[in-house]
């Protein structure tokens, strides 16, 4: 594979990042340039789609979407997706316990959580995606609604029109 | 390390004030088909009103995971959870009753019958879809039969079936297997004409796609409606077409060849064990028809019971309805006295989820909820909620 133009090389090096692979330049809507492997950007269906168009790999992507906290947290993903192999049964289950204790630290941390889940949709990351939404729906799973609104700060905004609606849907009051 | 600065301070602000009733629809889209179960669906679409105004304007969802229907008319859910219920089923002049999907087909005294929405909250005689011309096709039935008479055969009906959804249109066709799987009565559900009753072998015998080998009594083990038509299978697997409108059939017709071992010196139907089950689709194409083993389901799973099977799309999802699975319960014989007198009844009768891709057998219920379900001391059957 051809090595990146001046400006991601030198980015690679401040990195460290491991050579023989090209480098990509994301940048955070706050201005901060995270520099990243192809494979770990190509975990993105986005960035692989302009990649593969011949978009400006040199001058990096900016993305107005994705703060500077959470395009390092989807890095980190994509870094252990893009970078690692699959290939054996440990290799996959080490990547099985990344993904177990990656959620389980947004799971504690539920505006970070839809940060990373807002940042997945929009960078068209389908593991990361598949794996903020299950835990979105775990959370759901077995609590009321009231409960729900607590775990995530949702306020109550249902009108008695609403209400009557749902007493006639619930089915296990 | 080099640094961008791109127009973004206010995006940066707009980022960090989350708010969560602010999901996009796609993603409540998203969310809603990691729930397989019908009451998170509905508790989803509680919490606020962005959610629910979105959650409903979603694509219809897989199915939800079914429930159970006790003896009695009452529901539970796949965890062993009743289900509120406003109208009992089981009331006066209400004899018996089947699952039929959604729906609860009530026999009345003699042999009269009607449907019934159990979960609609209005439930009352006016939801109530009686099926007078249904319930006359069995009176002449039992009058044409020398085995069954109206006085001493208190539970005509075997398995009901409707042919789409009972407030479709045109007006849906009912049909019953009755008399021990002898007979198939139908009519149309509304309207006061269409009704006829008789034994496979008296179908318009022209139509009749047949699988080589005889049925000299045309017991028949299920029937199923598909594109308007009425097929049923016999006992040694023949399939006969009933065609009360012809529609061009394009859908498919399985077949399930379930196997079973029981120890000796055991009777039929106390100590049954599936160990595995084939399942063949019929080629509609050719007359007489032949049916053509498959490996698999295309993205669908079978509930299979005693009274109500079905043919649903998997769920794809983390506890969902998983593909290519037949998700079955069975009994063989009703045995009353072990169930009024025994020490235990298995609630599910011999059950499992049978894994077509690994042919390995699991078990239906978590062993908590069987426990629940061991307290009902009865048997149970399938029921599938409409998710509205």
């Amino acid at each position: 594979m051809a090595t990146g133009s001046g400006a991601a090389a030198a980015a690679a090096d401040a990195e460290e990042k491991e050579s023989g692979s090209r480098m990509i330049t994301l940048t955070s809507n706050e201005g901060k340039a995270f520099v990243v492997t192809e494979a770990s950007a190509r975990q993105s269906a986005t960035i692989r789609s302009m990649v593969d168009d011949g978009g400006c790999v040199d001058k990096g992507f900016p993305l107005p979407n994705v703060d500077s906290k959470t395009l390092a947290r989807v890095i980190q993903y994509c870094d252990e997706h893009g970078n690692k192999e699959a290939h054996t049964v440990d290799e996959r289950a080490a990547l099985a316990k990344f993904d177990k204790d990656f959620i389980a630290e947004l799971d504690a941390d539920k505006a970070f959580l839809y940060d990373v889940t807002m940042a997945a949709n929009y960078l068209h990351i389908q593991g990361l995606f598949a794996l903020t939404t299950q835990c979105i729906a775990d959370t759901i799973k077995g609590k009321t609604p009231e409960e729900i609104r607590t775990a995530f700060g949702i306020e109550y905004d249902l009108t008695a029109q609403d209400e009557e609606e749902i007493k006639e849907e619930d089915t296990h009051a | 390390m080099e640094v961008k600065q791109v127009e973004g301070t206010t995006a940066a602000a707009a980022a960090a004030t989350s708010s969560w009733s602010e999901l996009p629809a796609d993603l409540i889209g998203q969310v809603l088909l990691r729930l397989p179960s019908l009451a998170d669906r509905v508790r989803l679409r509680a919490v606020c009103r962005p959610w629910r105004t979105d959650a409903k304007r979603q694509a219809a969802l897989p199915p939800p995971l079914p429930w159970f229907a006790l003896r009695d008319g009452g529901l539970v859910d796949h965890l062993g959870a009743p289900v509120r219920r406003c109208a009992p089923i089981l009331r006066e002049g209400v004899t018996d009753y089947l699952a039929v999907d959604n729906l609860a087909f009530l026999v009345h005294k003699r042999v009269g019958c009607s449907l019934v929405n159990p979960l609609s909250a209005s439930s009352s005689a006016a939801e109530e879809t009686p099926l007078p011309q249904l319930a006359n096709a069995v009176l002449r039935a039992m009058n044409n039969s020398m085995f069954y008479t109206v006085g001493k055969t208190k539970m005509p009906y075997v398995k009901v079936i409707l042919s789409s959804p009972l407030d479709s249109s045109p007006d849906p066709l009912v049909a019953a297997l009755i008399l021990e799987g002898y007979y198939v009565a139908i009519s149309a559900c509304k309207r006061q004409d269409a009704t006829g009753f008789g034994s496979v072998s008296d179908w318009t015998r022209k139509e009749i796609h047949r699988i080589p080998g005889k049925d000299y009594r045309m017991h028949i083990a299920d029937i199923v409606f598909l594109n308007g038509r009425l097929y049923a299978l016999t006992v040694k697997e023949g399939l006969y077409v009933f065609e009360p409108n012809s529609a061009k059939c394009d859908g498919k017709l399985f077949m399930v060849r379930r196997w079973m071992r029981l120890p000796l010196n055991v009777r039929l139907g106390d100590l049954d064990e599936t160990f595995l089950f084939e399942v063949f689709e019929a080629d509609l194409s050719t007359t007489p028809c032949q049916w053509r083993k498959v490996d698999s389901l295309g993205g669908h799973a079978i509930f299979l019971g005693s009274e109500c099977t079905k043919f649903v799309c998997a769920s794809k999802c983390v506890g969902g309805v998983q593909e290519d699975c037949i998700y079955f319960m069975h009994r063989t014989f009703d045995n009353p006295s072990r169930e009024y007198s025994g020490s235990c009844v298995d609630p599910l009768g011999d059950s499992g989820v049978y894994n077509m891709t690994n042919r390995r057998i699991t078990p239906l219920l978590p062993e908590a909820v069987v426990a629940k379900l061991y307290l009902k001391r009865q048997f149970l059957t399938w029921f599938f909620p409409a998710d509205v």
